[in-house]
């Protein structure tokens, strides 16, 4: 379904995205976390070849995105995090502007859609919450068969509720086994709800790309005491912080910890944010 | 391409705004140049000024929203974006021609104003300039940051209009410059064409380099 290799893309102001490789299978979402500046949204642009790469490949649907752009293009639904529409039509008018690109657009399918958001077509773009744009977005995105949907951090500036309504919506289409969800975000604990890969990237380069069971299972979180914190094992950690009372490490192979006195030791299973939090101290 | 060519004609007539403008703009623009110049100079200045607003307008909506990553990210090309929009302005001239056409002959029919609706040779020279002015404009919008490209494209705009469409001293003298002339001014037409066709592979250059 996606397939990325070997991807580079070096910009004047110095920021690279260096060596980039991970795929992504029909049917499922693969969540692509990074702190701000990682390079999330320009891998995104080179993926909708919005940006010319230097090197490596980008393989939608096993077809070239380049050679087979349009084709590709037709095949996608994008949701990005700001709103791109032309703010003074109206939702309709807007969709009138879209629909004729796509070669499958079902208008009673967009119709369902803004009736399961409870967006009114006749309401100005500019009139709308960024709730509702960004769940106008995602009718626009499901109303042409895309078969994957790809996703610029479609969350963030969303209060609980309409986030909890987003992730609900993407969950459901999911269920159909054709569609997979290309989802960048900074907020872990969506991810912790939906996806089922997690491609992490800092500084421009993948730290991993790996199922999410995958990651529960490889790293651990290890806290104790700060008398046993010394420099054998803080060089087996990951990313450490420290305080007066003890330490809490990250690493991501228990045998490494053998050895070490079980009754002064907590090992626990991290979360995605602490996994982001240590291993960036590492980048 | 037509997707292309149907958002652009949408963006400039949606909104109760933009019909009032497009109606009211040909008179508007009658009234302000006055009805004491030569006609066709007059119809050339209003082909020209209506054609050069719609395109025009049709950029400023794609930088107020900036818009750009929409449209790109559509099941299209950057070559074709720029190529719907040369072939946009195209049509756009062709309108342009056809309505302003209409309002004259209204002034014909009432016998407020005399002008010779079939006058092949003041819509040959509009033509000439049309392409001239569009093969200047466009690469500016594609390189150029906004503002900057506006106020460049309005000074090639009024620099057109005034050296040969409302140029009233001598104005017989230009029009007998060879570019309007010579072979009856299909030299002017092929010189024309030749310029929008290095001007869109120039644009589609520079939008394809653009981020």
């Amino acid at each position: 379904m996606l397939e990325i290799k070997n991807l580079n893309k070096r910009f004047k102001e110095g920021f690279e995205i260096r060596d980039l490789s991970f795929k992504l299978d029909k049917g499922y979402i693969m969540g692509f976390i990074g702190p701000n500046g990682s390079g999330k949204t320009t891998t995104i642009k080179l993926m909708m070849n919005l940006l010319t790469k230097d090197s490596g490949n980008i393989n939608l649907f096993g077809l070239d995105h380049i050679k087979h752009e349009k084709e590709i293009k037709d095949r996608i639904g994008f949701v990005y995090d700001e709103s791109h529409f032309y703010e003074d039509m109206t939702m309709r008018q807007m969709k009138s502007i879209i629909e004729p690109f796509y070669s499958k657009w079902d208008n009673a399918t967009f119709n369902n859609y803004m009736k399961r958001f409870d967006l009114n077509p006749d309401l100005r773009i500019k009139k709308l919450s960024k709730g509702m744009k960004m769940k106008y977005s995602l009718a626009l995105a499901l109303s042409h068969k895309a078969e994957l949907i790809i996703m610029d951090e479609p969350t963030s500036g969303l209060d609980p509720i309409f986030r909890r309504e987003i992730l609900d919506i993407l969950y459901n289409i999911i269920q159909d086994e054709d569609v997979s969800i290309f989802f960048s975000t900074h907020i872990t604990t969506d991810l912790e709800k939906i996806a089922d890969y997690i491609t992490y990237i800092n500084n421009g380069s993948l730290v991993f790309s790996l199922s999410k069971d995958e990651v529960m299972e490889k790293y651990h979180i290890i806290k104790g005491d700060p008398d046993i914190l010394d420099q054998n094992l803080r060089n087996k950690l990951l990313g450490v912080r420290e305080t007066k009372v003890g330490f809490e490490g990250l690493i991501d192979d228990t045998n490494l910890i053998k050895g070490l006195p079980n009754e002064r030791i907590i090992i626990e299973k991290p979360s995605l944010e602490d996994v982001m939090y240590y291993t960036k101290k590492v980048n | 391409m037509i997707s292309l060519l149907k958002k652009d004609f949408k963006l400039v007539t949606f909104g109760t705004f933009n019909k009032i403008f497009l109606i009211v703009f040909v008179p508007v623009l009658m009234a302000m140049t006055g009805f004491d110049f030569t006609m066709k100079y007059m119809y050339m200045t209003i082909v020209l000024s209506f054609a050069y607003m719609m395109v025009s307008t049709s950029f400023s909506y794609d930088v107020q929203y900036k818009t750009n990553l929409l449209v790109q990210s559509l099941p299209t090309t950057k070559a074709e974006i720029v190529r719907g929009k040369y072939l946009f302005s195209i049509l756009v001239f062709l309108f342009s021609m056809i309505y302003s056409w209409f309002y004259l002959g209204l002034l014909n029919i009432f016998t407020i104003l005399k002008f010779d609706l079939f006058d092949l040779s003041t819509l040959k020279n509009a033509f000439i300039l049309f392409l001239i002015l569009i093969s200047f404009i466009l690469p500016l919008n594609y390189k150029l940051p906004p503002k900057v490209a506006s106020f460049f494209s309005i000074f090639t705009y009024v620099f057109l209009v005034n050296t040969f469409a409302m140029s009233i001293t001598d104005i017989e003298g230009i029009f007998n410059h060879w570019l309007f002339s010579l072979y009856g001014g299909l030299f002017g037409i092929f010189i024309g064409l030749v310029l929008f066709i290095l001007s869109t592979k120039l644009s589609i250059y520079l939008y394809g380099k653009r981020a």
